[in-house]
């Protein structure tokens, strides 16, 4: 949706002003976007930017000290590690299911499509918290997954297979799973047919077109997503903090405990200032990524 | 390019009562079709004809509904695109935009495997004849050439393997009105040479006539006529054909003996022997614009008022209102003669091997 | 073009294993919902309402649904007419700086959750609002009002705006062509923006924890965390009025898109 609307935008600019329909006075445009830009400015930015502030106001001395306080704090590395290890897991799952499964649905006729697009909306609607139930069901002593494998006599007591982090990596994938599917998904129905149709004129079966055409003039769709991915998996709280419990809790549900439990503000807001310049950092590189890819479209 | 592409001999091309449907709609009815060997053919025909789907279909690229496709002594009604060994250039091109044009020109050879030595060889020779130097453009992306330019860097990109039949998709599609026309002429001396087969889809009338040896003019799913370029235009077989190619005047007329039809106003004229004529069928008779001439009242056939005038520069278009209908004329204006609204003309035309073509019922 | 019977088998089988593994346990769920049993088991002795019961005679779970109702309106109600009021502003006036309009709108759906509560906590715990419910519709403004931004701003972009000329070209002024025109035009996309914006926040969970301090919780984070303690086949129930909630959302949605498609198409004809 996200990059229809862009390029819709810039073709628009191209094309003469008249073309654009009602055009407003600039006051009038700059009294319709200021109640966003107040109450984004107000409760999103400023207390961000607050924090940040309020961090380093307390001298570079003081700032540091923070910084390398919880830097050096063992269970702060221990979680930041994990947070990483778990989210690239997910980002790696994510994005080759998530290929496999928009090139199928790509491959497919109109009428499975539009079944399978479907069934990947749905969770979309279905709340998180839901889903992530829907998984303890699934995995505690008494549910099914025991049941299934105590019937069939493989096991002969129940496992306990909550909280470890394989459970958190399932139910974290199951979320993200449609944020890789759609994009790439989006990136493949760019694709022009001439180019395919080309490529098996000159020669070439399905999986070389795939090879050496598909995969290259997909590749940064589907390194866009990596990206979105992982940055959204970083921020991960209600996933881990029910399957995972606190052998698997990630940075989200650490600065959770840090300030609503411990009430220590400051550790919690020196850690989401630290999440915020790492997914900073990251979205500036997806977007590197989406204007090279932005080089190949027609 | 025909240093070593000379080789290159067309294959017979044979569709044989190919259908397509999708749905309950047929886009492509039982057309059957024999394309001689180093034949330019034209598949000639407004959108929605069914002439890009029977191209697809010859490329493997749709599914036949029922009917075979032979190439040379092969069925490969059931040959996927990749083994049918054909070329073909696409409308939009379909230059692959992540790779180099020498990348685009080697793929086909890359995907046969032959050696780096013997491609780099191929390539940069093809690449000298269609004047793109290989120094100069080898290492460019398509999104760095001009138009013309990534035309010819997809003509050699299907001929580089040395197919037996060239497929072209409104390959003119995209380009300027010059441009085209230097490309028409590259492509007969291509053509010239090569001698290979040249499937063509067009909606271009001017464009098949020039170039082809035979054109199929297509409508509704189903072959009109096929014939060469002249007969298409001087004996078009429907009503369709002859206001497709060309413009047409085509005046009612009443059969009253055997090769003897009469004209709205009680002329008689005399159709040729090589027509046959079918009592139970009316017909029109066929007046280019630039077989009816301009003459002095008194030699005139039939007089008539000027409704319009249209100045083309080498001629000029008019409108003539007659007993007969209005017709459409091609004159040569000169200083003696000048034509005006409302000005009162002579017409005449031949009035012995006169072309008749069947008029077709209209519904309603 | 040219696969096999097999390629195409591989496929099906792929979607197939794709869609079960999203769906499959969220349809287990409402199979539990429907149990005899005190805990969680399986298989589940049916068939009961008894949990339905539960769920709406039990006045904490009834105070949530409120409280979400209550916080999820106020919210879509101002995200719907920042969030499209802007994206009218952006798409119909020469404006300078779009690009930063754009990015503050899109901002809220990139940052992680955890941030904004982080950032909202310390903001109103300043300012004493630590539970107010205004508190937190303000919060849950801010994470809709994207959603309804860009999906009016997309449906402005397609919008052929040959209809406004018209309108205009009528003897309309500007104000009557956006009345009259422009809004009825793209009602289905703020109607569906504004459905995003109450889903987004019926399911919040993060900002809500943070700052619903001592009162009713909303009926996701009461969900949330009676999870983390036993696991009574009462939040099957719940889970399943709110499965129910979201297919008739999304229908409602995708019903909206065809509608603005089918207006968008009859004018481009």
């Amino acid at each position: 949706m996200r990059s229809s609307f862009n390029a819709k935008a810039k073709r628009g600019s191209a094309v003469a002003e008249v073309d654009r329909g009602v055009v407003l006075s600039q006051p009038i445009g700059f009294a319709s976007v200021s109640p966003l830009l107040l109450l984004l400015g107000i409760f999103f930015f400023g207390p961000m930017v607050a924090l940040t502030f309020a961090i380093f106001a307390g001298g570079l001395q003081g700032s540091s000290g923070l910084f390398t306080e919880v830097l050096t704090n063992d269970l702060f590395q221990t979680v930041a590690f994990r947070t990483i290890r778990i989210s690239l897991f997910v980002t790696i799952i994510s994005v080759v299911v998530g290929y496999a499964m928009a090139y199928a649905m790509w491959r497919s006729p109109p009428s499975m499509r539009s079944i399978a697009l479907a069934l990947i909306m749905f969770p979309l609607f279905t709340s998180i918290v839901v889903r992530t139930y829907a998984w303890t069901a699934m995995f505690s002593r008494n549910g099914m997954i025991n049941t299934l494998l105590l019937k069939a006599g493989l096991i002969d007591k129940s496992l306990s297979m909550l909280y470890t982090e394989p459970v958190v990596l399932i139910g974290m994938v199951q979320v993200m799973l449609p944020f890789a599917i759609l994009p790439i998904y989006t990136t493949l129905l760019g694709l022009d047919l001439d180019l395919l149709r080309a490529s098996a004129i000159c020669g070439a079966r399905e999986r070389q077109t795939f090879a050496k055409v598909v995969l290259p003039l997909t590749k940064h769709g589907a390194g866009v997503a990596s990206v979105l991915v992982f940055v959204i998996s970083l921020g991960f709280f209600i996933t881990p903090a029910i399957l995972g419990g606190p052998q698997s809790a990630m940075i989200s549900n650490m600065i959770s405990t840090e300030v609503t439990t411990f009430y220590n503000l400051e550790g919690g807001a020196v850690m989401s200032v630290l999440l915020l310049i790492v997914t900073l950092c990251l979205l500036f590189v997806a977007g590197k990524i989406g204007s090279i890819a932005a080089h190949y479209r027609k | 390019m025909s240093a070593h592409l000379g080789s290159i001999t067309g294959s017979r091309v044979q569709m044989r009562n190919l259908t397509k449907e999708y749905g309950i709609v047929r886009a492509v009815d039982n057309v059957s079709l024999d394309i001689e060997p180093g034949e330019f053919i034209s598949l000639l025909g407004p959108s929605g004809s069914g002439k890009t789907t029977a191209l697809m279909m010859l490329a493997g690229f749709e599914r036949t509904t029922s009917g075979t496709i032979h190439i040379g002594e092969q069925d490969v009604t059931l040959v996927p695109p990749f083994a049918r060994g054909i070329g073909m250039v696409f409308q939009s091109y379909a230059l692959f935009p992540h790779m180099s044009v020498y990348d685009n020109i080697s793929y086909p050879l890359k995907l046969r495997r032959m050696s780096k030595l013997e491609i780099d060889e191929r390539v940069r020779r093809a690449m000298d004849m269609v004047k793109l130097p290989p120094d100069k453009f080898a290492n460019r992306l398509p999104q760095q050439l001009s138009g013309g330019q990534r035309q010819r860097v997809a003509l050699v990109r299907a001929l580089i393997y040395e197919p037996h039949v060239l497929l072209m998709d409104e390959p003119m599609g995209a380009l300027d009105k010059n441009l085209r026309e230097e490309l028409k002429l590259e492509l007969l001396s291509l053509q010239e040479r090569l001698r290979l087969t040249i499937v063509y889809v067009t909606h271009d009338q001017g464009e098949a006539l020039m170039l082809s040896n035979r054109a199929a003019v297509m409508r509704d799913g189903r072959i009109e006529q096929v014939a060469n370029p002249e007969a298409l235009y001087r004996r078009p077989q429907t009503e369709f054909v002859a206001n497709f190619l060309g413009e047409a005047n085509l005046v009612p007329v009443e059969q009253s003996s055997e090769r003897e039809f009469t004209l709205p106003d009680g002329q008689v004229v005399r159709s040729s022997p090589d027509i046959s004529v079918d009592p139970s069928q009316s017909y029109l008779l066929l007046l280019r614009p630039e077989e009816i001439e301009v003459c002095a009242e008194a030699e005139a056939m039939l007089r008539g008022r000027i409704q319009s005038t249209v100045y083309l520069g080498s001629s000029i278009r008019i409108d003539v209102d007659t007993p007969i209908g209005v017709l459409t004329v091609v004159a040569k204006p000169n200083q003696s003669r000048r034509f005006e609204r409302n000005q009162i003309v002579g017409l005449r035309f031949a009035t012995g091997d006169a072309v008749l073509v069947p008029k077709e019922a209209r519904a309603g | 073009m040219g696969e096999t019977a097999n390629i195409r088998r591989i496929r099906y089988l792929l979607i197939a294993l794709v869609a079960l593994y999203l769906i499959g346990p969220t349809l287990v769920v409402i199979w539990l919902s429907f149990s005899t049993d005190e805990v969680l088991r399986f298989p589940p002795h049916l068939f009961s309402w008894r949990w339905y019961e539960v769920f709406l005679f039990d006045e904490r779970w009834n105070e949530a649904v409120r409280r979400s109702l209550l916080v999820g309106s106020l919210a879509t109600f101002l995200a719907t007419i920042i969030g499209s009021v802007a994206a009218f502003g952006t798409a119909r006036t020469r404006l300078p700086g779009k690009q930063i309009v754009e990015i503050f709108a899109i901002a809220p759906l990139v940052v992680p959750p955890i941030i904004l509560a982080t950032g909202g906590y310390s903001l109103f715990a300043k300012l004493d609002m630590i539970g107010s419910n205004i508190g937190l519709a303000i919060m849950h403004t801010v994470l809709g009002v994207p959603y309804v931004y860009l999906i009016v701003s997309s449906a402005l972009a397609r919008t052929d705006p040959s209809i406004e000329l018209a309108a205009l070209s009528l003897g309309a002024n500007r104000w009557r062509t956006i009345r009259d025109v422009s809004i009825p035009a793209n009602l289905p996309a703020i109607i569906t923006g504004a459905l995003f914006a109450f889903l987004i926040s019926f399911d919040e969970v993060v900002v809500t924890v943070f700052l619903s301090g001592s009162l009713a919780p909303t009926l996701p984070v009461r969900v949330f965390s009676s999870l983390s303690l036993a696991v009574s086949p009462v939040v099957a129930a719940v889970s399943t009025v709110q499965i129910i909630i979201a297919i008739v959302l999304m229908c409602l949605v995708g019903f909206l898109q065809r509608w603005q498609r089918r207006w968008a198409e009859a004018v481009a004809h």
